[in-house]
């Protein structure tokens, strides 16, 4: 399946214009890297509150519960 | 009207003629002269009170007892936008230059002056627009003027769902190295505990998460962007999906003392629609 290529308009204070060739190419791997770095800190936190709710249930206490005894 | 004759003194038992009527009666009540030099000469010893009418400049004068004296005074004015002023005489204040505000200086003539207007705590630094916008730079508006800035930023609903982003700049570029350090909370419609999120050694700050059907408004505090110090900022943005309602709260810095001159924003995902405003604090 063919795959397009995005518009990309970067605006300023002087109106819009179309990034193409080596300055579109760099601003889609940026934002690319932008997303992974979304994605990946998004999984750190998922995976921090798994463990955090696993650990719960290996106590048999609630979230709640768990923050009485650290209080 | 017949010239004026002067001031006349009648004794008992004279005579008085039409032309005493007319000339010294008539003329005594407001006596009229061709000008100054005719009302000298027939007038050699005016009264105090006395009022003359002079032709050649159509002024109405009284005798002070030393001087002849406008009634009411002249007007100083001149020129458009004079203001009618007082020092020991009428006097005229021209106006000041576009913008400038009167102001009281015991110093001035007629205790008044035009200045510029004193700064507020804020000043507009840049205002602009973008629409359907990948990214948006803001250029040129961090400089030695301003230590602080509050930047404003009015979200219309982006294409797509996402996180918004925020990178520093300078000299027209974006600083894309991971020296982004964040952290912040949010808050979802009416839950009771807020969520935490962050991001360390990022290359952008995250300001917020809009939703396409959503708008939003966010307010940003910066220190120091433009001093070689570390750049810290804090941001307030409350966004509306439709259904729910949803507070950021995040703040960060730029770990490193470089100096920037501006700022981008961009989406994760898809394009943005809004205005930007920056201001700077004045730093007295």
């Amino acid at each position: 399946m063919a795959t397009t290529t995005p518009e990309i308009w970067i605006s300023n204070e002087e109106g819009k214009r179309k990034l193409e060739g080596a300055e579109l190419e760099a601003f889609l791997a940026d934002r690319e890297a932008t997303r992974f770095q979304i994605a990946e800190r998004e999984a750190q936190a998922q995976a921090k509150a798994d463990a955090k709710a696993a650990l719960l249930e290996r106590l048999g206490i609630t979230a709640d519960e768990a923050a009485l005894l650290l209080g | 009207m017949a010239a004026g004759l002067g001031y006349k003194e009648f004794s008992t038992g004279d005579v008085l003629t039409a032309a005493d009527a007319n000339g010294y009666l008539a003329s005594q009540v407001v006596m009229v002269f061709a000008d100054a030099a005719a009302r000298t000469s027939a007038i050699t010893s005016p009264q105090e009170g006395m009022i003359s009418y002079l032709k050649d400049t159509n002024a109405t004068q009284y005798y002070s007892g030393s001087a002849w004296v406008s009634v009411g005074g002249s007007s100083p004015l001149t020129t458009k936008g004079d203001l009618y002023t007082y020092s020991t005489a009428d006097a005229r204040l021209g106006v000041g230059t576009n913008g400038q505000v009167l102001t009281a200086d015991s110093a001035q003539a007629t205790g008044l002056k035009w200045a510029s207007a004193s700064a507020g705590a804020l000043t507009l630094i840049s205002s602009t627009s973008f629409s359907g916008s990948s990214a948006h730079n803001v250029n040129d508006v961090f400089s030695t003027t301003y230590q602080n800035y509050l930047i404003q930023l009015n979200h219309d609903a982006p294409s797509a769902t996402g996180y918004q982003q925020l990178r520093l700049r300078v000299s027209g570029a974006d600083d894309t190295t991971s020296n982004y350090f964040w952290s912040g909370i949010y808050n979802v419609s009416n839950a009771t505990t807020p969520t935490g999120e962050g991001g360390s050694a990022q290359t952008s700050f995250t300001y917020g998460y809009i939703e396409s059907a959503g708008t939003a408004s966010c307010t940003f505090q910066i220190a120091n962007p433009f001093e070689t110090k570390v750049t810290t900022y804090s941001n307030l943005m409350g966004r509306t999906t439709g259904s729910q309602s949803l507070i950021y709260s995040n703040g960060g810095a730029f770990n490193t003392t470089t100096s920037f001159t501006g700022f981008t924003l961009y989406p994760a995902s898809g394009t943005i629609t809004g205005k930007v405003r920056v201001y700077g604090y004045n730093n007295a």
